[in-house]
Parts: structure tokens; sequence; C-alpha cells
């Protein structure tokens, strides 16, 4: 009986040595990875050039930050009872959506604004008027989005009316952060070190009025 | 004896198993805040991608679901003016010669109004798509426009649009003859 139970137990043995080997040389998925879901990929596809455009915008300052926003409506779930002090309620479902959002602004100013008479040369000497700074995109791509929390069914209208949201809220924090001022102040010194590389002795940059 | 090293050995596989669970690295921390810049976007290339997913991979899953979906994506690259010193820059009289840095993609913006799902296929025992799954496939895409820009040419448009901007800019300052030139050295992606 001994002998008998050893001779199995060598077998379980080897059979489970034989798995590990498998696994390191990656024959056979990890014990771990059999019941794992499977990432969804994308197909390449081709990519569609339908427009081409000549920008001057010379970004000075961007502004990252990070917002959680959330939205709630009545759903077509299962009502749940909510106890109160004069006994319990029935309640709807409600459809619940959370959204991380990272987001870039840029600041800068746009160039090509930049006419003849804004610029006066007198021998070494220079004086330019610059357009003011403003803010020239908002970056939130896919990539930045996060859905901390999702119940219910959402569509595409309210998910992007609540990512347009954050978005705003970005650039409002961008505002409160002075990022214009910061723009204009960095882009009078780009623009004047760039001048003095060239040659010029004396540089005077203003802004539009 | 034997009895030991077997079990031993059967302790070690297990050990194995539960070792194999691997963290995931986590995302780079993200600089948040302002930050100071001195790029000179002088291309934007607008593109339009079809994403096309189909998750019927996972055998334990009873039914398909497929999703098509559309996006418009908004690449620009430009010079990094920062790059640019003293030594960079030759004057001779009303002659000026300028080694710029090459052009490098600056950034690529798909707005969240830009992606649209065509048509979305899920059968009796799946759910439907959720907003993570979604954006992680625009995510996909994203990141394939991002590594195609140097195919798409941006680069050789942003370094010619630059070329032009800066001739122009210079001429008017009061230059006669402008050379403007790029360091052998490139600097495709950010």
């Amino acid at each position: 009986m001994r002998k008998f139970l050893q001779k199995y137990l060598v077998l379980i043995v080897v059979v489970l040595a034989i798995i590990f080997l498998f696994q390191k040389i990656n024959w056979l998925p990890s014990f771990k990875n059999i019941f794992k879901s499977q990432p969804v990929l994308i197909e390449k596809t081709p990519i569609i050039i339908t427009e081409i455009n000549t920008l001057s915008q010379l970004i000075t300052v961007t502004f990252t930050d990070e917002i959680v926003m959330d939205t709630a409506k009545i759903g077509n779930g299962m009502p749940s009872l909510l106890p109160t002090a004069v006994g319990t309620i029935l309640t709807p479902a409600i459809d619940k959506l959370v959204i991380i959002g990272r987001g870039k602004v840029l600041a800068g100013t746009d160039l090509k604004n930049i006419q003849d008479k804004d610029i006066q040369v007198t021998g070494d000497s220079i004086y330019l008027i610059l357009p003011h700074a403003k803010i020239l995109q908002t970056i939130m791509n896919p990539s930045d989005f996060e859905t901390f929390d999702e119940k219910g069914n959402w569509d595409d209208k309210a998910v992007i009316a609540l990512k347009s949201k954050i978005r705003n809220e970005i650039n409002i924090h961008a505002l409160q952060q002075n990022i214009l001022q910061q723009a204009d102040t960095r882009c009078k010194n780009i623009i004047e070190t760039f001048l003095k590389n060239t040659g010029f002795k004396k540089v005077q940059i203003d802004l539009k009025n | 004896m034997r009895i030991f090293f077997l079990i031993t050995l059967f302790g070690l596989l297990l050990s194995n198993i539960n070792c194999s669970s691997k963290k995931e690295p986590s995302k780079m921390q993200q600089v948040l805040g302002l930050q100071k810049m001195s790029d000179l976007a002088t291309a934007e290339y607008v593109v339009t991608k079809i994403i096309k997913a189909n998750d019927n991979q996972t055998w334990y899953k009873i039914g398909n679901r497929k999703i098509l979906m559309s996006c418009k994506a908004s690449l620009v690259a430009g010079i990094d003016l920062s790059q640019l010193t003293e030594k960079d820059i030759k004057i001779d009289g009303e002659n000026v010669t300028i080694t710029l840095p090459h052009a490098k993609l600056l950034y690529i913006n798909i707005k969240p109004e830009d992606i649209k799902v065509a048509y979305q296929d899920v059968s009796l025992f799946r759910t439907n798509f959720s907003v993570q799954e979604k954006d992680n496939l625009a995510a996909q895409a994203e990141k394939q426009i991002k590594e195609s820009a140097d195919s798409l040419g941006i680069f050789l448009t942003a370094e010619t649009n630059a070329t032009l901007f800066i001739n122009n800019f210079l001429q008017k300052v009061g230059f006669k003859n402008i050379n403007i030139n790029f360091s052998p050295a490139k600097n495709l992606l950010q």
C-alpha cells in the first residue's frame, strides 16, 4: 500500500515539475493567467490625413492638472430600500459615473498675428509689439482619463459632457495660476534673447493693447 | 527521506505559483503645475482613424462583442527654441546663418467629442463596452497615431514651415541674406 501511494506521489510531482518547467519557458500559461481575461486589442487600421495647417505658435507655458468629477442619474436598475426616521422608503436605482482626468493646458503667443507695422528697426535698436498670449490648446487624450466608478448605463453624450466639464475646470485652474501673464513674460524673454543673438543691441518689446 | 524531498519540491512549486502574481508597474508620476517651454509649433496634421476591436479572445466568455469607433486627432510638430544657442547664429553684416534643432512631435490631441462609436454588437451573455474599455481602445489608437507621426511626414513639413517663418521674421527685422539649416543630430519624438 505504501509503495503504491509512493508511486502516485512521484507521478504527481513529476507532472507538476513538467508543468512548472513548461510555464517557465512560456509553453503553458501560468495558473493565474488561465482565468485571466484577455486584453481587447485594436486592429492596425490606416491613418488618413484630412488637413495640413501651417502654424506659428510659440508655446511658452504649460499647466498640468488632475481633476475628479462625477455625475449621477436615475437608473433602470432595481430600486433599493432606504432607512429613514419615519421608516424605510423605496428609492430608485442611481447610476453613477466618476472620472479622473489629467489635462495639459498650453499657453503661448500666435506669432502669425505680428504685422509689418509692429516691427520698427533703427540701426541696432528694435521695437516690437507682440500679440497677447492665449490658451492655445487643452490636451486631454483618451489615455489621460480613468474611470474610477461606473454604475449603470452611460451614453456617449453624457460621458463627453462630463469630460468637457473636467476640461473647463482645468482651464479655470490654469487661468487662476496666471498662466497668460506668465506666458506673455516668457514670450517677451524668448524673443528678446533671439533678437539680441541676431545682433541687436537694444531690444524693446511691448504687448498689443 | 524521499517523502520529505517530495513534499519540499511540492512546496517549492506552490510557492512559485504564489510568487507569479507580479505587481503591475505604476504609472509614471506626472509633474502637476506650471512649466516653462520654448516650443515653436509650425505644423498641424489633422488625421482620422477607424478603431476596430473584437473581444473574443477569452476562452470562458460565452458570446462575442465587437465595436467600431472613429476618431479624429490633431498632431502638432515644431522646434524647441531652448536648444538654440548663441553659437547657432552667425552674423556677417546683413547676412545671417541659423542652425535650428530638428523638428519633434510637440503634442497629439484627441478631443473626447472627436471619438464616435459607429457600431457595436454585443451578444446576449456579454456586457456592453464600459466607458473605461472604450477609453482603453481609443488610447491604443492614440499610441498608434503617435508612433506613425514620422511616416506621415509631419517633421519635414514642420521644418519647412519653421524655415519659412524664421526667414520672413528675419527679413522683417532687416536681414538681406538668410541661410537656415538644421543640426545634424535628429531628435524626432519627445
